[in-house]
């Protein structure tokens, strides 16, 4: 039995240490925002929060989590107003919308560490794949985003 | 296409559209056989007693915004807000065989497919239709319940309004009058003048839960006692199975069972991680196969076949005689490798079956292919079985296919419980329908004034369409196949039509003709099909004719569409909006045009390349006439979503063949654009009263020739073959 904290709340899973936080996360706790996209942590479309850092929990294993703090896109806001969801909506960003929640998740993360990014910061940090190209809407959320959290 | 009434116990019992009030269906379209009579069929627009309205569309949502754009056409017509639009979904329907893909192939084809970008062309005015009835039965209800003339009744915002009196009545109020009404034959539609939501930028109806993780895409179909699987295939093109070695398998904590299938085994578990594992710890052992395969002998193969005379594709003037007059003949060979479709969503699908039925639920572009799938392995009759199109997490062409559905439908007939399969993204990688590899032989003969006077083409590489079992093949018996010829003077041929080359561009003496080179790699309907090989060889090869006569891209380009308006204010507006002839310090340009599926479009494209050869892509202007556009916002994110799906074809990976094996497998070795690769891009819309034009692939083919041409502006070096690899251009 592995203890993990998703979303505040407290979860016991019957699981293997190694297993992949991604997977318990869809399969066992049944939150499917989070998306598998390559399972190699090389397009963030599992992207979630581990103590307010971004992780890709396809490479990261619940043995390793268990007892710090996990945040998914079902618990980044109650009601869908965290500011990057707000920017989001406003901006109507999400085409196809699987690799959205790693992005805006990933994105929630900077902005907590550096609350007006530049471009060349969104760049380097913001690397998910989307298929469907909203990457130039992306880029306009995040700016509005910072905005709004001001 | 007539509307008529269905009363509500004739509902499909399981539908979200299940419910009292007033509910509309259509008719009109030919019918399944199977489908019995018209009251049999189930409805899809539905008004609430509470006023909310409730639609089920054909199409699938896979990012292109046909939800919203659907609701929105009903929306107009309706007089309602998009907020009063409370469900859409994707439904299975008799009514919903697509009537442009029956059109395009002799009636071969008469399925519920989402694809080939004409979801609006065919059915704005259906859903337009549809609105205006259900808005002309609640007026006529209202009116007899007031007693007053239909003329002093107006529809306002979910409500008649009687102008005399100032009353008014909800439509949720209205709903059960007006469905015991005779629906009128020929309800009025609004110009465009009087366009309330049409043509703006209206915020996508499924943004909110796009942005919240809550909605329900193919891989997060979640049924109670389900199981959770995933495939792993043969990795040589053409083995079958003959057996398999699941000890180590079986021994992963978790793994339930192992089932193989002729060039698959499916690994079924407690949890797709375990399934995974599993498959990994799983030894196939095959027989036969095309082992020898590689890109080098199929591009052999298409060399040889070169020389075969081919079938037409398009012919006009005298070739002959165009070539032999001609002062200078440009020849030039072009090359289009594999690619995937690396759908973010890899492949998956959910099925329940047991003796009494079976359902689906898949992110499928096609009910009816995985229907005829379900039927084919169930050996249940169509009545059975239910097929539910979830959200597909990008499609691109890879979930027309219905391979995907095999599995969970062995898997839960075995098993005896729900299942739910999901590939893993290197299984997806490696057994895609691939855009198919393409040689393209162009002779460009010019004239005293280097005008082009005659083209010959031959387009040399597999007919994709041959491949298709289980929906008819289209195929033509001569081996003409549209799939692949369009773009190359074929944009909308139909089978034993005449080409229309009334929009194209005036080349007086045109020979085209497609040599079918069947591969041993499966491949398929990859965003924009035969445009994505074609249009990077014309758009090229034009930019190699401009080069050679000194003649202006646009300006040649405008010299052999003098016959086509709308191609011309696009290429001027592009042309001004882009900043030709004028780049900054360091950057070139270069140009194309298309008129993919009666979209009119232009593309400018600004890069500088590295003393490296390394390419950087800084600004793409698209200016495009797509006739009608019914939602701003959505049709410029179709465009620009587009492009960025052809740029990363022109600048990334591509999918390379070994020893008659996929080489390579992920997003590490298959490379995809990032953001920090995303150049700017201005997107303009021509406005226009013209027929909707396809929007959904245009913009994918054009981009790979116009960064060439720009490339060719930088360097000198002339790409005939995509993607653009660095050690090329140095």
């Amino acid at each position: 039995m592995i203890t993990l904290e998703v979303n505040r709340i407290p979860y016991k899973v019957d699981v293997t240490p190694g297993t992949p936080l991604l997977w318990v996360l869809r399969d066992h706790l049944k939150l499917h925002g989070t998306k598998y996209g390559c399972g190699i942590e090389q397009c963030g479309a599992c992207t979630v929060h581990v103590n307010g850092r971004a992780v890709r929990s396809c490479g990261i294993t619940v043995g390793e989590v268990a007892g710090k703090a996990i945040t998914t896109i079902e618990g980044l806001s109650p009601d869908s107003t965290h500011p990057v969801q707000k920017a989001w909506i406003k901006v109507d960003v999400p085409q196809c919308g699987y690799c959205q929640s790693g992005i805006i998740m990933a994105t929630a993360a900077l902005l907590a560490r550096k609350p007006v990014p530049s471009d060349r910061d969104i760049d380097r940090t913001i690397s998910n794949i989307c298929r469907c190209g909203t990457y130039n809407q992306v880029r306009e959320a995040i700016h509005l985003a910072a905005q709004l959290n001001k | 296409m007539n509307i008529f009434h269905l009363n509500r116990r004739e509902f499909l019992k399981s539908s979200a559209l299940a419910g009292g009030g007033l509910i509309l269906g259509l008719s009109g379209l030919p019918k399944l056989a199977q489908a019995g009579g018209e009251l049999a069929m189930p409805s899809y627009l539905r008004i609430a007693p509470d006023g909310g309205i409730h639609l089920g569309v054909p199409s699938a949502e896979m990012g292109q915004g046909i939800h919203t754009t659907l609701a929105m056409l009903l929306a107009e017509e309706l007089e309602v807000e998009m907020s009063q639009i409370h469900h859409i979904e994707t439904l299975h329907h008799p009514d919903f065989k697509h009537p442009t893909f029956r059109e395009w192939t002799n009636s071969k084809l008469n399925v519920q497919m989402t694809g080939g970008s004409v979801s609006i062309r065919a059915w704005h005015l259906t859903f337009r239709k549809l609105g205006a009835t259900a808005r002309e039965l609640l007026r006529t209800a209202a009116t007899r319940q007031w007693n007053v003339p239909v003329a002093e009744c107006r529809a306002v915002n979910g409500r008649i309004e009687h102008s005399g009196t100032g009353r008014s009545l909800g439509y949720g109020e209205l709903a059960g009058a007006a469905s015991r009404l005779t629906p009128p034959e020929n309800p009025p539609l609004k110009s465009p003048e009087q366009f309330r939501l049409l043509g703006r930028a209206i915020p996508r109806w499924d943004t909110a839960e796009k942005v919240n993780g809550t909605a329900v895409f193919g891989t997060d179909v979640d049924l109670p006692g389900m199981l959770y699987g995933t495939v792993k295939h043969c990795v040589v093109f053409g083995e079958k199975l003959t057996g398999v070695d699941d000890t180590k398998a079986k021994a992963v904590p978790g793994v339930i069972a192992i089932i193989p299938l002729e060039d698959q085994a499916v690994v079924v578990a407690d949890s797709t991680w375990a399934a995974m594992q599993g498959a990994k710890a799983l030894t196939l052992h095959t027989s036969g196969g095309h082992k020898d395969l590689s890109d080098e002998n199929i591009f052999q193969q298409f060399r040889y076949d070169l020389a075969k005379a081919g079938v037409p594709v398009a012919h006009r003037g005298d070739p002959a005689t165009a070539m032999g007059k001609a002062i200078r003949v440009l020849e030039l060979e072009y090359e289009a490798p594999m690619q995937a479709h690396a759908a973010m969503e890899p492949l998956c699908a959910t099925a329940s079956v047991t003796p009494e039925g079976c359902e689906v639920w898949a992110p499928t572009q096609s009910s009816d292919f995985a229907m005829m799938m379900a039927k084919g392995v169930t050996e249940l009759s169509p009545e059975k079985i239910k097929v539910h199109t979830t959200y597909l997490g990008g499609g691109f062409g890879r979930k027309v296919e219905y391979d995907f559905i095999t599995a969970p439908l062995v898997a839960s007939m075995v098993l005896g419980k729900p299942v739910k399969i999901t590939w893993s993204r290197e299984e997806d990688t490696r057994h895609d329908f691939y855009r198919p590899p393409f040689l393209i032989q162009m002779q460009f003969g010019l004239d005293v004034h280097n005008m082009p006077q005659g083209l010959r083409a031959k387009l040399v590489g597999p007919a994709v369409s041959r491949r298709w079992q289980m929906p008819p093949p289209w195929l033509e018996e001569n081996g003409y196949d549209w799939v692949v010829t369009i773009g190359m003077f074929d944009g909308y041929n139909l089978p034993n039509h005449t080409p229309d080359l009334s929009k194209a561009y005036a080349i007086p003496n045109l020979q085209v003709d497609f040599v079918p080179s069947d591969i041993q790699v499966p491949t398929g309907a990859w965003r924009s099909i035969g445009s994505s090989h074609n249009t990077f060889a014309l758009e090229s090869g034009l930019d190699e004719v401009a080069h050679a006569g000194s003649h202006d891209p646009f300006e040649l380009r405008r010299k052999l569409l003098t016959h086509n308006p709308r191609a011309l204010a696009v290429l001027d507006r592009a042309e001004e909006l882009s900043g030709w002839g004028k780049p900054p310090e360091g950057r070139f340009q270069g140009m194309g045009y298309t008129d993919y599926l009666e979209t009119f479009q232009a593309q400018v494209v600004e890069v500088s390349v590295s003393k490296r050869g390394k390419i950087k892509v800084h600004k793409i202007t698209c200016v495009a006439d797509c006739g009608q556009v019914f939602n701003s916002h959505i049709a410029k994110q179709q465009l620009e979503g587009a492009i960025l799906y052809g740029l990363t074809a022109a600048l990334k990976g591509e999918i390379n063949v070994q020893m008659g094996q996929i080489v390579q497998s992920n997003f590490d070795d298959y490379p995809m654009l990032k953001l920090k690769d995303t150049p700017e891009i201005n997107v303009h819309l021509m406005e226009s009263h013209e027929a909707p034009g396809g929007l959904g692939e245009a913009g994918t083919p054009l981009i790979g020739p116009a960064v060439a041409n720009a490339v060719f502006a930088a360097t000198g070096k002339r790409v005939r073959r995509l993607p653009i690899r660095p050690k090329d251009l140095v």
